[in-house]
């Protein structure tokens, strides 16, 4: 909906519509917005640190390695073998021959030659081994660590990284998806200010952030401050953590459009040299974002990448797909490095489960959690190894099998998160960051 | 003869007698019986020989002190009272009762001895003496399929600090007779509209970590003399993008403890590396985009701890790079980004099936 004509209107509706839909496509709260006018209050009064007492209290943050986690995740199920674990001379390998890598003894699928190249940076985990082999169901459990049900929404992983750990950098959000994933878990039944922002495009950047033509600051503050004065009774009437959860978003979104580090969200600044790098498709814009972002101190930041259920003719399609994330991965990998990040930076390579070994008629590999794998690289990881094994074809986990919830534990225990550290939902059930799943404490 | 029987049965009468007297020694009697019988299915959760995940059946453990007082609310064994016990209840039904303890289909029954001794440990406090069942007990070592070295996997509460190079962990070495900083000095920093944000590097750790708490802006060479006072406890300090210039180095050069430091973005040079030789126990230096130069590189051999540089997009040569990696050869300088070739047109025409 466009800025200028929300604006433009006088009446109080279409400020309010300007405010909701600034604060949906900044931190996906919905419309039916309740405003918190002591806190908006606040936000005008005080400069970007803004208050303090609204910040939960981090639980614990031990020797985190990990300040910052920049996930990206393949959708549909990547292929296991055809990338990264390839079974070269196997009948399960594919036409693609694989490539050595900088590191003796591990070899990469023909379809990440640039990825191999830092392969010391990288450990990849080749054993995963789950039940799921619906895509709602396991992306779902890749998200949260819990089975999907129908009676609660649970956290996902980035959202328990805030709620537990805070934020770096207050004038920024804490917690980003770029590329898609709006709809996917997000606060779950934490409360709304643990909502992601949703990036569409990173091209675009952020939207609705700018004050529109005509709209001085003064105006902004008047209006907003006209705001405050005409919900003063309804927030005294109605004093409720989710009146006062709503009103944080939307005083973050005041603090976020205020902030000088809002160029983070701008890959127009970096030179083209740099956007070539990284790829100049979806993905490796939403790379080179999450590099800005991390470089402006946002915690969690996840890049989605779809097209992966690879049914038929997967080998046509990986050769279609892979190379954005060949080139993003490295990009990111040696962009990251170079600038002393790596090293406080967790980058994950994930997707919901494999593919079966066996190719069918249609050329395509099916759907097969029984063996995946996943990739870490910084964040205190030890690069050049390989956790755990899968068998000759690549058909079972022959040695550590690793299961989702032990995925997202090792990313808590690399946050600094104590993963057996309970907190509970709106109806008293306890629920902890990585459920029952154990970090693989030797990889750091 | 019937003295004879007299004295036999006294000689075995009265070992019983004083064995009767003696309490019974749980880690000699009792865990043995556990272990034999019990242990393989009631321990802690496993991976077995098939990568197969095991968890205690029943969700009762008999293999560690603290796994025991877990099982069943802590019902399983309650003390002086043998017949509240759940686990009397199990072991002493009869041979042929499905829910006997072994079950009828994992062996024999335990003996009427082994069950007596078990109520009497019980009745007499159930005391467990100095066993925990950490260590030694063969539980503790799961039945897994070791083809890595890897060990198996445990799970963390908190992290421990991990050192690069082999050796004792600077964490270890650096909290050595360091008492934890007084509580009047942190409390500045946890108010509200601070600068700084000070934490324990975890574990209760006197060694701290220390970063900007919001606006970077904020963090200036007036800013950080509010570290002076808990200088000797920082451990690891964050001063990307702020204000720090070379003035404000002179209150780094005082964290003799400092292990890693990130001055990314910030506006310190040559003069300021210089001092910060001073801390002599860094592992890890960022200057990406400062204005540091080759006379930084002569000061920063004076490291000897260092195992990381960042220098890209410094004023820094090539030639002091490739000096320093001569000189100090445990260290690895990051000059220039090993970025990938941009793709070719063709990859570039190949848009995929995307979202």
């Amino acid at each position: 909906m466009s800025l200028r004509r929300a604006i433009r209107g006088v009446d109080l509706d279409t400020r309010r519509n300007f405010l909701t839909g600034m604060a949906r496509s900044m931190f996906g709260v919905g419309a039916g917005a309740m405003f918190g006018p002591s806190l908006i209050a606040g936000a005008l009064n005080q400069g970007p640190q803004g208050s303090k007492a609204q910040d939960p209290e981090p639980i614990v943050l031990g020797n985190a390695s990990a300040k910052h986690v920049i996930y990206l995740f393949m959708s549909g199920g990547m292929s296991h073998i055809d990338t990264l674990d390839p079974k070269p001379g196997q009948k399960t390998h594919g036409p693609k021959e694989a490539v050595s890598t900088n590191v003796d003894g591990i070899q990469l699928g023909g379809y990440l030659p640039k990825t191999a190249r830092h392969m010391d940076k990288c450990c990849i985990i080749s054993s995963m081994n789950s039940t799921q082999g619906a895509h709602e169901q396991a992306q779902y459990l890749m998200r949260t660590s819990y089975e999907k049900r129908g009676t609660i929404q649970h956290p996902s992983t980035g959202a328990w990284c805030q709620r537990m750990a805070g934020r770096h950098n207050d004038s920024l959000p804490g917690h980003v998806i770029i590329g898609g994933g709006s709809d996917a878990p997000g606060a779950g039944f934490f409360s709304a200010e643990f909502q992601p922002v949703p990036i569409g495009n990173a091209n675009d950047g952020l939207q609705n952030v700018s004050l529109p033509k005509g709209i001085t600051e003064s105006r902004f503050k008047r209006r907003l401050e006209m705001l405050h004065g005409l919900d003063k009774t309804f927030a005294k009437k109605h004093q409720q953590a989710s009146v006062t959860s709503y009103s944080q978003a939307y005083e973050d979104a005041v603090k976020v459009m205020r902030s000088s580090d809002l160029v983070a969200f701008d890959i127009g600044q970096e030179s083209q040299a740099m956007k070539d790098a990284y790829g100049t498709g979806s993905f490796g814009n939403g790379c080179l974002m999450a590099r800005r972002l991390v470089e402006h101190g946002v915690r969690y930041v996840e890049v989605m990448s779809g097209g992966w259920d690879t049914h038929s003719e997967n080998f046509d399609r990986l050769e279609d797909l892979t190379p954005q994330i060949d080139q993003g991965l490295s990009a990111l990998l040696a962009d990251l490095d170079a600038r002393g990040l790596l090293q406080d930076t967790m980058v994950v390579l994930a997707s919901e489960f494999g593919r079966t070994p066996d190719i069918d008629e249609d050329n395509g590999r099916n759907h097969y959690p029984k063996a995946f794998s996943a990739l870490l690289a910084g964040g205190g990881v030890r690069g050049g190894q390989r956790y755990g094994k899968t068998d000759k074809e690549g058909r079972e986990p022959d040695s550590e099998p690793t299961s989702i919830p032990d995925l997202n534990a090792t990313i808590a225990y690399a946050c600094g998160l104590p993963t057996d550290h309970k907190l509970y939902s709106p109806s008293g059930r306890p629920f902890q960051v990585a459920d029952k799943g154990m970090a693989i404490t030797e990889i750091f | 003869m019937k003295t004879r029987l007299a004295l036999c049965l006294l000689a075995i009468a009265a070992p019983l007698a004083a064995q009767s007297k003696k309490k019974v020694d749980f880690a000699k009697e009792i865990f043995p019986i556990f272990d034999r019988q019990c242990t393989e299915c009631h321990r802690a959760t496993y991976v077995d020989e098939n990568g197969r995940r095991r968890r205690p059946k029943g969700r009762v453990m008999l293999d560690t002190l603290a796994n025991i007082e877990k099982s069943k609310g802590g019902k399983l064994i309650i003390a002086t009272k043998p017949d509240d016990s759940i686990i009397m209840e199990s072991i002493a039904l009869p041979a042929d009762d499905e829910d006997r303890m072994p079950p009828p289909k994992k062996g024999p029954p335990l003996s009427k001895y082994q069950v007596e001794l078990i109520r009497r440990w019980i009745a007499e406090g159930a005391d467990y003496g100095k066993w925990t069942g950490e260590a030694t007990s063969k539980a503790a070592q799961p039945k897994e399929r070791s083809s890595s070295t890897a060990p198996a996997k445990r799970s963390a509460a908190t992290p421990a600090a991990n050192s690069k190079r082999p050796g004792v962990s600077p964490v270890v070495t650096l909290s050595k007779g360091l008492n934890p900083a007084k509580a009047e000095l942190l409390a500045p920093f946890a108010a509200a509209g601070a600068v700084f944000s000070v934490k324990s590097i975890g574990d209760d750790s006197p060694l701290l970590r220390v970063s900007a708490c919001g606006n970077t802006d904020d963090v200036d060479d007036q800013a950080i003399a509010q570290l002076l006072p808990i200088a000797e406890h920082i451990f690891e300090l964050d001063l990307a993008r702020s204000r720090i210039s070379d003035a404000g180095c002179a209150v780094v050069a005082k964290m003799r403890r400092l292990t890693k430091l990130d001055l990314r973005q910030s506006r310190v040079s040559n003069a300021g590396v210089k001092q910060l030789t001073a801390c002599k126990e860094l592992r890890s230096l960022n200057l990406f985009d400062t204005r540091v130069g080759d006379y930084a590189m002569a000061a920063i051999g004076e490291l000897k701890q260092l195992e990381q540089l960042y220098v890209w997009k410094t004023d820094v040569s090539s030639k002091a790079v490739l000096r320093l990696r001569s000189q100090a050869k445990g260290l690895r300088v990051v000059f220039i980004p090993d970025m990938p070739d941009a793709m070719d047109d063709a990859q570039q025409g190949r848009r995929g099936r995307r979202k």
